[in-house]
């Protein structure tokens, strides 16, 4: 599966920190280091798997464990409605 | 006058640069309109704001402004009616400004800011720290000039909802009690001009806390609460985050859980010299 954020969102790096404003609902979501950086590898062309490796190597741990708060991630983006439907 | 109509006691003030004049054709009004806005310099030009109040029935009122008039039921109500449609009118006057649901207090010549949700203790925290020689700016709207980075003052009669914990210095005689609020005269401890900002505290009131706790912010954190406490957001470009991003970077931002005031005060005021001394 390959997740793509929505196009309108207002997005702005801070740090290593990302803030998301949703302009439908006004909204606004702060992302930690960790979800901005999946954040930013929710560009349609990234799996998750390929997600997933990249956060094992960057943090050192188990790939099982990064597959595990990759989808935790992205389910909640989805939840909050941030991912482009039918992705 | 129209036969049978009080005759009409006007104030004329500026608030937040721009000329308001207030007509009050019932006594009462009248007097709480010019103890609610007794601290706000006077305007001697013409006003681009005119409200007309008149008593409407028992214990109401009713308020006009450019043909449209609004019922307060009481006089609590009015002065809530009146300052919700005066704080509308201001933003869409100056646009150019950032307005933030936020108290306002300055001390030695910088600003700090007090962020929080209706009932959470803006106001009585303002008022404890007045009563520690800080300038008071506002205890609701805090208009911040984006260049510049200071706040305009927009000292209206601090507003309580109930009588400030015993251990508070008494409120001045002047004070003003409605059926929903207490407001109390600032004019002696009122900034004048406009005081650049320097912290912002999130308050948060946790009265079960033993005291009060403070936690700086990340500079993405303090955005997002600032933006979450802006009321003119879409007056600004990208929906006024970039804005909201840029005064949280210039300042110090905390989130403060409050407890008892006095330990309150105290821990804010530590704060603010420590930061006065490290030039933050």
């Amino acid at each position: 599966m390959y997740s793509k954020r929505r196009d309108d969102l207002v997005v702005r790096a801070v740090d290593d920190e990302r803030l998301v404003l949703d302009p439908r609902n006004g909204e606004i979501h702060q992302l930690n280091t960790t979800a901005a950086q999946i954040w930013d590898m929710c560009d349609g062309h990234t799996s998750e798997q390929a997600m997933a490796r990249r956060l094992a190597e960057d943090y050192g741990i188990e790939l099982a464990a990064a597959v595990c708060d990759v989808r935790a991630l992205l389910e909640r983006f989805e939840d909050l409605a941030l991912l482009e439907t039918g992705g | 006058v129209r036969a049978g109509r009080t005759p009409g006691v006007g104030l004329l003030f500026l608030a937040v640069g721009v000329g308001v004049r207030v007509v009050s054709h019932s006594t009462r009004a009248a007097r709480l309109v010019a103890a609610s806005f007794a601290a706000l310099p006077r305007h001697a030009g013409e006003p681009e704001l005119c409200y007309r109040i008149e008593a409407h029935g028992a214990r109401g009122f009713l308020i006009h402004r450019a043909g449209v008039s609004l019922a307060a039921t009481d006089d609590g109500d009015l002065l809530y009616r009146l300052e919700g449609d005066l704080v509308v009118a201001l933003q869409r006057r100056r646009r150019e400004l950032f307005f933030v649901h936020a108290a306002a207090l300055a001390w030695r010549g910088r600003a700090c800011m007090l962020a929080a949700p209706s009932g959470a203790g803006k106001s009585t925290l303002a008022w404890a720290l007045v009563r520690h020689g800080h300038r008071y700016l506002s205890d609701e709207l805090c208009p911040i000039d984006l260049a510049s980075g200071c706040i305009e003052p927009y000292p209206h009669a601090l507003c309580l909802k109930s009588l400030p914990p015993a251990a508070t210095p008494p409120l001045p005689p002047a004070t003003v009690r409605t059926t929903r609020t207490l407001h109390v005269p600032i004019q002696i401890h009122a900034a004048t001009a406009p005081v650049p900002l320097a912290a912002i505290f999130f308050v948060a009131y946790r009265p079960q806390r033993p005291g009060p706790s403070l936690r700086p912010l990340s500079r993405a954190e303090a955005g997002a609460r600032l933006y979450a406490n802006t009321l003119n957001a879409l007056a600004h470009p990208a929906m006024g985050l970039d804005a909201a991003i840029d005064i949280a970077a210039r300042c110090r931002c905390y989130a403060l859980e409050s407890a008892d005031l006095a330990a309150t005060v105290a821990l804010l005021r530590s704060v603010l010299e420590r930061d006065g001394a490290s030039g933050g």
